[in-house]
């Protein structure tokens, strides 16, 4: 057996080029592999964590008919301990009480529909990502009474600047029509520009005061420290506070699973068109260099190799290949993944459309530990599959036509 | 110059072995790039699809004020003549779907919602959406019939039950007030649930009475014949209508910028995946390539040791392989064509949480392929001049060949 051994690491050394191609696509087949889940798996994480920190949170308590119906005397009974309860949890990060209001914005050119989104300046900013898509002009401050950020598109339709006035009409508590002068203060751009259109934010102090004197909310957004632990703080909420009804980010918007599961389906089918091309390119270049050492097998057979030894030495031979290109490949995709994971792809590059949508381009590649074993399995897998047919071909190959070649 | 390509010809099938790996070796790699790319246009156009149908349709006709200001005072004239003169701007046209949308109060005994009314042809809708299969309980309307479809949701919210009589509320045409009492003959259980929560369907005749817009429609939906063509035919209305007209043609990318952000956003990621199969596709030519070069270093040595000029070698090399590429290519057409043919009339079912969800979302959980010429002949082009640079590697082997060591080995 050692001798086999031995004669198939020498014929592997004894046609580099051939060899080295052969472990080259074995090599790109890992590292590609890899490297498409890797690119999968950034993508669908940046549209649920883009969903997350902007628009969602990790998880939401309202009035239980609240979602439905936007009454606005549909306030969370208690929020103050349910407020303190969640402050006291160790896997909240932070939470960001809310009034809301559905309302008009008024400006001298144009009215417009819009959510009035009421928050606390300090909470709102350490649970979600709005500080940081400030376009213009500065967070809810004390530089002006009543102040309001608005979304750059809103901004533009009212055709109003940073400064400017804007008229917030809405219902109060016992649904009458009230309005408030409030003062826009900065401009933010998310990467919906519908978003952007129907969505302002005021203080909620300012905001309670006008609808119904005194300060009370609608909302409770909350940030975890994982987003894995979001089904476990939302179960709790619930069982402790039955008056309530607490959602994950997941039953807020099922849209976002549905388009994770969905681009995560696309993704495996791409990866196993990846491999078969991977496994078809080993195949073809096996093919070809066992019909190029029609003469030399024949030669082994002739001078009294059996026909097992001969399918036993290029089995061998393929399984070296094979584990030596992919154990590189994993090197490879290892770096690779470890430099992008860090610095990001910029996807700018492949489409110019999407910086102007106000998306974040930058995709972080990463790779589950399991995904990672699988790919490799399959990745080895379709090498010796590829290697049995040429081995087989060998196999029964007639020596004395072989060694005439 | 015919010399050269008829010695091409007869070499590439003196080898048939040879060169039928090489040529499967380009025909798969077609196969593959095909596929990929009709995965990921067939998803896309399935989302477009699906989204397009529930909501604003490909190619809405509206009055130029309309979308600026939905309001009912923007409702625009439509009668047969209109029709007519839109069916006859483009033969691509299927047909037309006249919609009256509008926000109503609706009031049970005890209870008053604001909800979403939209005028409709329920047949028409149909054909658009069939959305006469999700009705859970009772029938459709027929025009002018006085009865009304609501969302199951929203009739939960109003607890009212089919036969129960509700009264709509709202504000006609110029001030008009809007009033009137229809009787519940079906609930339907929309597939987005923040629009069955809302929704109220009556009959296009009823809402124009209701509304005192007879005569009017707020929106007018033009459904192409194939989805791909919905620009020149959005196009071809403009033209027929005047481009400053009272009319405003818009396509489903104006009505839905979101949907369009997250195609480009997915494109994107596509792109990567392509690059990447591009070099493993590139790297498995390339090993058949190099392997038949190596197979051929002693033909190649005589050759040239019995006096063929290397130019002339190479050239002949280029050509064989050229040849080669060119069939690979064209099979790789064929069989794609078939592959895809059959995945497009069976498509694959998903299962598991990705279908759960789509059901959900009222979409048909398949995986679907497209079949759209460019992707064909982009990836064969594509594929074809990956091929051809990699064959530059034997007639440059050639030009540097030690004439020597070549006829030894």
């Amino acid at each position: 057996m050692s001798i086999l051994f031995q004669i198939s690491w020498r014929n592997i050394w004894r046609h580099p080029a051939r060899s080295g191609i052969l472990m080259g696509a074995i090599i790109v087949g890992t590292w590609g592999g890899i490297l498409v889940a890797g690119w999968g798996n950034g993508l669908i994480e940046q549209r649920v964590d883009y969903l997350i920190s902007t628009e969602l949170s990790h998880g939401q308590v309202h009035h239980p008919e609240y979602r439905a119906e936007r009454e606005p005397w549909m306030t969370i009974p208690d929020a103050e301990s349910i407020l303190a309860y969640l402050e006291g949890d160790e896997r909240v990060q932070s939470v960001s009480p809310r009034t809301l209001s559905e309302g008009m914005a008024r400006s001298p050119v144009t009215t417009s529909g819009v959510r009035i989104h009421g928050v606390h300046p300090e909470k709102e900013r350490a649970t979600t990502a709005l500080y940081d898509r400030l376009e213009k002009g500065d967070w809810l401050g004390d530089e002006f009474r009543n102040p309001v950020l608005i979304g750059g598109q809103l901004a533009d339709k009212l055709r109003l600047e940073i400064g400017n006035r804007l008229v917030l009409q809405f219902q109060d508590i016992d649904n009458e029509i009230t309005a408030g002068a409030f003062h826009i203060s900065g401009i933010f751009r998310s990467a919906s520009s519908d978003y952007d259109e129907r969505n302002v934010f005021v203080k909620s102090d300012d905001l309670s005061a006008l609808i119904a004197g005194e300060t009370f909310y609608h909302e409770i957004a909350m940030s975890l420290t994982s987003s894995d632990q979001a089904d476990g703080v939302i179960a709790d909420v619930n069982e402790r506070f039955p008056d309530v009804h607490a959602q994950t980010w997941h039953e807020l918007s099922p849209e976002i699973r549905y388009i994770a599961a969905y681009s995560g389906t696309l993704t495996y089918f791409l990866m196993a068109i990846i491999m078969m091309a991977l496994a078809f390119g080993i195949l073809n270049t096996m093919l070809m260099a066992i019909f190029e050492r029609m003469r030399e097998l024949g030669m082994l057979l002739s001078i009294g190799m059996n026909r097992i030894r001969v399918f036993a030495m290029i089995m061998l031979e393929s399984l070296m290949l094979t584990f030596s290109g992919a154990l590189a490949g994993i090197l490879l995709s290892v770096l690779t993944l470890w430099y992008l994971g860090d610095r990001g792809i910029d996807m700018g590059m492949f489409a110019d459309g999407l910086a102007e949508f106000g998306f974040d381009t930058i995709t972080y590649p990463f790779v589950t530990a399991g995904e990672f074993f699988g790919i490799v399995i399959i990745v080895i897998f379709a090498a010796l599959i590829a290697a049995v047919y040429p081995a087989i071909k060998a196999f029964r190959l007639n020596p004395v036509e072989a060694s005439k070649e | 110059m015919l010399l050269y390509l008829k010695l091409a010809w007869r070499n590439i099938w003196r080898n048939k072995r040879r060169t039928l790996i090489s040529i499967s070796s380009v025909t798969f790699a077609v196969l593959l790039a095909v596929s990929t790319q009709s995965l990921n246009r067939g998803s896309h156009d399935h989302m477009i699809d699906n989204m397009a149908r529930f909501h604003t349709g490909f190619i809405q006709v509206q009055d130029s004020m309309y979308d600026d200001e939905p309001s009912l005072d923007h409702a625009m004239p439509f009668d047969d003549a209109l029709a007519g003169r839109i069916r006859g701007s483009d033969n691509r046209i299927d047909f037309l779907i006249p919609r009256i949308e509008t926000y109503a109060l609706v009031a049970s005994e005890d209870i008053t919602r604001g909800g979403i009314l939209m005028g409709i042809d329920p047949e028409r809708e149909h054909r658009l959406n069939g959305v006469q299969d999700h009705l859970v309980e009772g029938r459709f309307f027929d025009q002018g019939d006085e009865t009304l479809v609501i969302g199951e949701r929203f009739a939960g919210r109003l607890n009212v039950s089919i036969g129960d009589t509700l009264v709509l509320l709202g504000q006609g045409r110029f001030g008009m007030t809007a009033a009137g009492k229809y009787a519940i003959s079906g609930l339907i259980r929309h597939p987005i649930s923040d629009i069955d929560n809302q929704i109220a369907y009556i009959s296009l005749h009823d809402a124009q009475w209701l509304f005192s817009a007879e005569g009017h429609v707020t929106s007018l939906l033009v459904t192409p014949t194939q989805v791909r063509h919905y620009d020149q035919v959005a196009e071809s209305i403009r033209r027929e209508l005047g481009h400053d007209s009272e009319f405003a043609v818009l396509t489903w990318p104006e009505m839905m910028p979101e949907l369009l952000q997250a195609i480009e956003f997915d494109n994107a990621g596509g792109h990567v995946v392509t690059g990447i199969l591009y070099i493993v596709i590139a790297f498995g030519l390339f090993g058949t390539i190099l392997t038949m070069t190596l197979e051929r270093m002693r033909e190649f040595g005589v050759l040239l040791s019995v006096g063929m000029q290397r130019v002339q070698l190479a050239g002949v090399v280029f050509l064989e392989t050229f040849f080669i590429s060119l069939l690979g290519v064209l099979a790789g057409f064929v069989l794609s064509f078939l592959l895809l043919i059959y995945f497009y009339l069976n498509p694959v079912e998903l299962s598991g949480d990705a279908a759960g969800a789509m059901l959900a979302y009222g979409f048909e959980p398949i995986l679907p392929v497209s079949l759209a010429p460019d992707l064909f002949y982009s990836q064969m082009i594509i594929i074809f001049l990956i091929a051809i640079v990699i064959s530059l590697y034997p007639a440059l082997k050639i030009i540097r060949l030690n004439i020597l060591e070549a006829a030894r080995t």
